[in-house]
Parts: structure tokens; sequence; C-alpha cells
């Protein structure tokens, strides 16, 4: 009987302490965060965006850190007038929000950093700028040319510039030359 | 051996009761617009036989992606139509959305990729693509017209 008393006890306590974890916080609502980020960007046909417009979102998307990290350069850049980086950064977020995969553009980056530059803000420039690999750029846009070799015609000059401007931002260069050459890359290389 | 019964009954229960815990959900849904893809269809808007309602009709339309614009790049409809449409790219990945009607589509090749909605909203709205491809990518756009 005490052996079945002790077995008992000790049964019930596992049980409690199994049973009393937490559930797990309420973040699986990719469909309501999916119609959302549509909703912002039905919003944005008609009027710029401001930041109150992505509370929201914020709301929805609070213990997630990419929609947050990727929310906070959102507001950053609708703060500061970048209407088009931030719709591109809403598109990121959709595409999370239905497949899970976080696509990402270097290029689209550097201008995002160029822009950080430009409003002098070096905090987020170097937030950014520590985030820069140009190894999937480069691997990406190498399987590319052999499929559609008519994209991808200056490939050695833009590999060339993605790896130098790459390396000057990582060395804290933030020359006009880096700036062009950002520039330069913006207007002419693919995702 | 009546103790021993009775202590495994009990943790059968404790064990089962257990279970009923919610456990996480998977955290990426599938999309919840996209459709198993369809045959090849003409860009023209087509009548298939089922309709929604007796005023609407099903409007059918096959788009291509390519950088950087669509084509077609206008597609009409009716107030209360039902949409089909199936997209696919020509060459890098593009993305198919219409925001007003919580419609994307991650296009990654020739593969046609279909969605299909209501029309229940009318006036001029943009799709676009919503997977920067480059530096014509913010002006790679359409126009979806729904009429009254």
């Amino acid at each position: 009987m005490k052996t079945f008393t002790f077995a008992f006890v000790l049964l019930t306590l596992i049980f409690i302490t199994a049973c009393e974890t937490e559930p797990p916080p309420p973040v699986n609502q990719p469909s309501e965060i999916t119609t959302e980020i549509n909703r912002l960007k039905a919003v944005a046909e008609d009027r710029n965006l401001t930041v109150e417009d992505y509370s929201q979102l914020n709301q929805l998307t609070q213990p997630i850190p990419y929609y947050q990290d990727g929310l906070k350069k959102i507001e950053w850049l609708t703060e500061h007038g970048e209407a088009d980086h931030a719709a591109h950064g809403l598109s990121y977020l959709l595409l999370y929000s239905q497949t899970g995969k976080e696509y990402a553009c270097l290029i689209h980056d550097l201008s995002h950093i160029e822009s950080y530059l430009h409003y002098n803000d070096l905090a987020m420039a170097e937030e950014a700028i520590k985030e820069l690999d140009a190894q999937p750029w480069i691997d990406k846009a190498e399987k590319s040319r052999q499929r559609l070799p008519q994209y991808y015609k200056n490939f050695d000059q833009l590999k060339a510039t993605v790896l130098d401007t790459v390396e000057r931002l990582k060395n804290k260069n933030y020359s006009q030359t880096t700036l062009d050459q950002i520039e330069y890359l913006d207007k002419t290389a693919p995702c | 051996m009546k103790q021993l019964l009775s202590f495994l009954l009990l943790a059968l229960v404790l064990i089962t009761a257990c279970e009923t815990t919610p456990t996480p959900q998977p955290f990426v849904s599938p999309p919840q617009v996209e459709k198993p893809v369809q045959p090849p269809t003409s860009i023209e808007p087509t009548s298939p036989p089922t309709q929604p309602s007796s005023t609407s009709t099903v409007k059918e339309f096959t788009i291509r992606a390519f950088q950087y614009g669509f084509e077609p790049n206008l597609i009409e409809v009716k107030k209360g139509d039902k949409v089909i449409i199936h997209a696919f790219s020509s060459d890098t990945t593009h993305g198919f959305n219409i925001p007003i009607y919580n419609v994307n589509l991650v296009l990654d090749g020739p593969e046609k990729k279909t969605v299909e909605f209501i029309a229940d909203k009318h006036g001029s709205f943009h799709f676009r693509c919503s997977i920067p491809c480059g530096h014509g990518h913010s002006g790679m756009q359409g126009t979806l017209v729904v009429r009254e």
C-alpha cells in the first residue's frame, strides 16, 4: 500500500508539472497576417502609409523576430518617405506569411543601406551592413545566368562590384564611390 | 496485483488527460490562395458552364510575368464574376499580387499557378509583382478593372 501511495503521489506530481507547462503564445496567425499585409498594400495604392497604419500588423506579429525586424525597417522607411522601399519590405513579409521562407535580395538590401546613409542614420546602416553577405546572391546569380544568360551579360562586372561594395561597407567606407556603386547595382543587377 | 492494475489504470488516465493539452499548430499554413495547377488556357476570357449567380460568369485569364511587366496587363471583368487567373513567369521569379482581393502567387518559372476569387468590389485595381526582381520591379504592374 505504501508503494502504491508513493507511486500515486509521484505520478500526480509529474502530471501536474507536465500539464502546467504554458501553452505557446498565439503566434500562429498566418492567414490573419497575410490578410493584414494585403490590406496595407491595398491602402498604399490610394495613399502613403504612415507608421500608425502598421499597428495592427505589429500586434499580430509581436512575438516573431522576422516580422519585427522587417517592420522596424519598414517603419523607418515609411517615416523617411521611402514608400517604394517600404512596399518591398511589406512584400517580403507577405511572402514569409504565406511560405515561411525568408526571401532576400542583396541589391535590395544595399539600396536600403544607401537610404540609411543618405539620412545619416548610422545605427540602422551598420545593423544592416552586419547582415550583408554577398555569397548567396552570387550563388543564385550563377544559377540564373545559366538559365537566363540574356540578363547576366555583364555578370563578371556585377559580381566584382557586389564584392567590392560589400567589402567597402563592412570597412565603414561610406564614400561617394561606394554610394555610386550601390546606385549602379540598383539600376543594373537583377535580384 | 489489484494495486498494480489500479496503478496502471490511473497512469493511463493521467497520460490521456495530459495529452489533451493544446499543442502548437504548425507555424505556416499552406497558402490560402493557391490552387492546383490547371491545364493551359487562353488569354481571352472564356465562359465555362458553371456560374456563381444568375448574372455573373466565370472569367478565366492566363497571365505571363516577365522582367518587367505582365502580359496581358489589363484584365476586365464584371462585378460578381468568378475570376480564375493562371499565372507564370517566363524568366526569373516574380510575384502576382492583387492586395484588394488578398491574392498573392509566387511565380518561379513556367509552371502555372492558379487563383480564383469573386470580383465583389468594383473599381480599378493594380496587380503588381510582389518579389523584388530588379531595377524595373517597382513599375511592374497591370490593372484589373471590375465594372458594375
